[in-house]
């Protein structure tokens, strides 16, 4: 019998976290990221292979299709590693269309394309968006997604429609796609056009489009999450180095203080995402709230953690070379998707009955 | 990640309800008699102080931690008086069940459980506040026990409670925490005079202690080890369990505020800005209940809570102050009455917000203040070299 609230991860969570936080810096050092940022895709061979070897690409698969069967909660400690490391690329749509062909997909739709995407030998992402979805006619689907991460690299879209989701094939007559310039070059963005595209809706209709959605928000603020810390330790591990006045910077009251208060933001800042993962994880119907919550509250502790970051660096911190320069980007990108702070608090006020 | 409750969790719900609705009367709660006689029939049920003996009036059977929170829960949705926060509860009694001798034990635990007796701190001094180790007040032994002579300040409480412990400087000569000792002192003597000081509020809620030859047999723990005995106090983490109960509290407070007062015409919770900044507090607060839970769990599983122990007390502050901005903006205009005003018998209104729009700027100051807290973070947490002196 348990004696008491068990809100932690488990063993096989610590240890997948442990695992991620080795390996995924490991293959992406600074200079890395500089060369992805100036490239001309934001496809990364390297964190592809590893989290592929590492199984987090199947992690939501049901385990016939190689995967491990995992929820949200273990997505989301995946999210929050691959945030702090910069991991390039579509990986967090990959993760989502995979747990949407786990819940909603017929045996059929999982055979086909599970397996390959298990693997990492095919890419799927998801189209969510946040108005106007597209609508279903006798002939297919119509409608623009403006901005989808990872779409130039997929096979397969999961998309959200008026009723619910569908999956479209990417080489599929309709399906447009178009680059759109966005301001994190770590993860690139692009437009998907559909035209009376041929698709196949997803059983489990609006719910499960919300719940990926929800799961989404979730994710995003793990990775949110992940990137402040690792603004935290770039700072902490800098004011350790760099030496002023004949002392390290470290030793000065006001940077001390500075990161002092960078800490105590982001240090509690788990429990929101680990809750509302858990409780989408559980059906609990008090998920929506959470996720927005979590999602609203982390993205913005990484924008301040972001900015403090490249001040405590000075000059160096100012650079697009600088070791800060991803995570600006990227905390950007986590705050405008999928739902803005403003926004999200609105939903969350809604949802708790204030009126 | 389980935090759903098994049966006999669920079952423990309905008794404590149960006795609840049978045995406590929310119009009692300000009525100090009945307050204690429920507070020990609930000790004699093992609600409450569990993790006493039972010889020193505690129930006697730690319940575990999730019955524990099944049962604070109950008790503070039903508004009744549960283990009280103030010091003698907080930080008396596990001191001394930590260190004190078997006599001191049964001489100070059982009244101090009950409120028949009540402690006041003495800690801090005029010239040593954030430095307390720098503390001046001396004790000298004197036959079988020890005469004490100094000056302390900012002591909340002294004018009311009959005793209080301090540190005082045993050994001559020594200048920093080194060569202190931990004494319970009884205030009801000659040595013993009390200053109240008027606070920001008005309100007399400290007071400067002159000890001039006072005099005591109870020092608890050895001699010259008196820091070591004050810092154990800290590693009980009541004070912080409570925090985040506080936090929540006070919010919801500040909700049911928000839903009572009008801005230009309509509820103020309808106003989108105030929504918004009640949100961002949310946050904050659930931050701070979930901390508490992920410590409580690692306190079982011996993982390493990491820096959480250490920002709770800043992230309060932080909290607190949102509060306290918030709750004048919705005051409006009102913030212009006195909160304490007597006059005409009326009772104050909504302005009695001021007064905990005051008392939040205490709360950065007293145990620790914040700047000593990002201290502690940079130093013990972060692993920053050592800016002057060593942080405790």
């Amino acid at each position: 019998m348990r004696f008491d609230l068990d809100f932690d991860l488990d063993d096989a969570q610590h240890e997948l976290q442990e695992l991620l936080h080795e390996a995924l810096p490991a293959v992406l050092p600074p200079a890395r990221l500089t060369e992805i940022i100036d490239a001309d895709s934001d496809r990364d061979p390297a964190s592809w292979r590893c989290l592929a070897e590492t199984d987090v690409l199947g992690l939501a698969a049901p385990s016939e299709y190689g995967g491990a069967g995992e929820g949200v909660l273990t997505l989301a400690v995946t999210a929050e590693e691959a945030g702090y490391a910069a991991v390039p690329g579509g990986y967090l749509g990959h993760e989502l269309a995979v747990l949407a062909l786990h819940e909603g997909g017929d045996d059929d739709h999982c055979r086909r394309w599970l397996p390959a995407l298990v693997a990492g030998e095919r890419r799927a992402t998801i189209a969510l968006a946040d108005h106007d979805p597209p609508t279903h006619s006798a002939r297919g689907l119509t409608g623009v997604v403006p901005r989808v991460l990872g779409i130039a690299d997929a096979d397969l879209v999961v998309v959200a429609t008026t009723a619910g989701l569908s999956t479209v094939d990417i080489t599929a007559p309709g399906v447009g796609i178009r680059p759109v310039a966005g301001m994190d070059r770590t993860r690139r963005l692009g437009s998907l056009t559909l035209d009376d595209a041929p698709h196949t809706p997803l059983p489990g209709g609006r719910p499960l489009a919300r719940r990926i959605l929800d799961a989404a928000r979730v994710l995003i603020a793990a990775d949110a999450h992940g990137g402040a810390r690792r603004c935290l330790d770039l700072a902490v591990a800098h004011a350790r180095d760099r030496a002023q006045f004949g002392v390290p910077i470290g030793r000065f009251q006001a940077v001390r203080h500075q990161l002092a208060d960078l800490a105590a933001r982001i240090e509690p800042g788990r429990g929101l995402f680990w809750l509302a993962a858990h409780q989408l994880d559980t059906r609990d119907q008090r998920a929506r709230a959470s996720a927005a919550l979590a999602k609203a509250h982390l993205t913005e502790v990484f924008v301040v953690a972001a900015r403090q970051c490249v001040r405590l660096h000075g000059g160096l911190g100012y650079t697009w070379e600088g070791p800060v320069n991803p995570w600006v980007k990227r905390a950007l990108l986590d705050h405008a998707l999928h739902g803005t702070p403003r926004s999200l608090r609105a939903l969350v006020a809604a949802e708790l009955g204030w009126s | 990640m389980d935090v759903s409750l098994a049966p006999e969790h669920l079952a423990l719900r309905e008794e404590v309800r149960t006795f609840l609705a049978a045995r406590w009367a929310i119009q009692n709660r300000h009525d100090a008699r009945a307050v204690r006689e429920f507070r020990a029939l609930a000790t004699r049920h093992g609600y409450l102080f569990g993790w006493v003996p039972r010889e020193l009036g505690g129930g006697g059977v730690p319940r575990d931690p999730l019955a524990a929170r099944v049962v604070a829960v109950e008790f503070r949705a039903a508004g009744a008086p549960h283990e009280p926060d103030g010091m003698g509860v907080a930080m008396v009694v596990p001191t001394l069940l930590e260190w004190a001798t078997a006599d001191q034990r049964t001489r100070f635990v059982p009244p101090t459980l009950t409120g028949e007796i009540t402690w006041c701190q003495g800690y801090s001094e005029p010239t040593a506040g954030s430095d307390l180790g720098s503390l001046r007040t001396a004790a000298r032994p004197d036959g079988d026990g020890w005469v004490i002579s100094g000056h302390k300040i900012w002591t909340s409480g002294a004018d009311t409670a009959d005793h209080m412990f301090l540190l005082a400087r045993t050994e001559p000569g020594t200048r920093d925490a080194k060569g202190l000792s931990y004494f319970l002192l009884d205030m009801a003597q000659p040595g013993v005079v009390v200053r109240p000081l008027r606070q920001l509020t008005g309100q007399a809620g400290f007071a400067e202690v002159f000890l001039d030859g006072a005099r005591t047999t109870q020092l608890v723990g050895e001699r010259g080890r008196g820091w070591e005995v004050s810092r154990s106090t800290l590693r009980h983490e009541r004070s912080m369990v409570g925090g985040a109960a506080r936090a929540e509290r006070l919010f919801a407070g500040l909700v049911r505020l928000a839903r009572t007062r009008r801005l230009d015409g309509t509820t103020a919770l309808a106003d989108p800005a105030v929504r918004d900044e009640l949100v961002r507090v949310h946050a904050m607060v659930e931050e701070q209940r979930l901390a508490g839970w992920l410590r409580d769990t690692r306190r079982h599983t011996g993982r390493d809570p990491g820096l959480l122990p250490l920002t709770a007390k800043l992230a309060t502050t932080e909290i607190t102050d949102r509060v306290s901005a918030l709750a004048l903006t919705l005051l409006d205009e009102d913030a212009l009455l006195d909160p304490n005003a007597t006059e005409g018998g009326a009772r104050p209104g909504h302005e009695r917000w001021l007064n905990q729009w005051l008392g939040s700027l205490g709360l950065a100051i007293a145990a620790g203040t914040s700047n000593i807290q990002r201290d502690i973070i940079a130093s013990r947490g972060l692993g920053l070299p050592a800016d002057r002196g060593p942080a405790r």
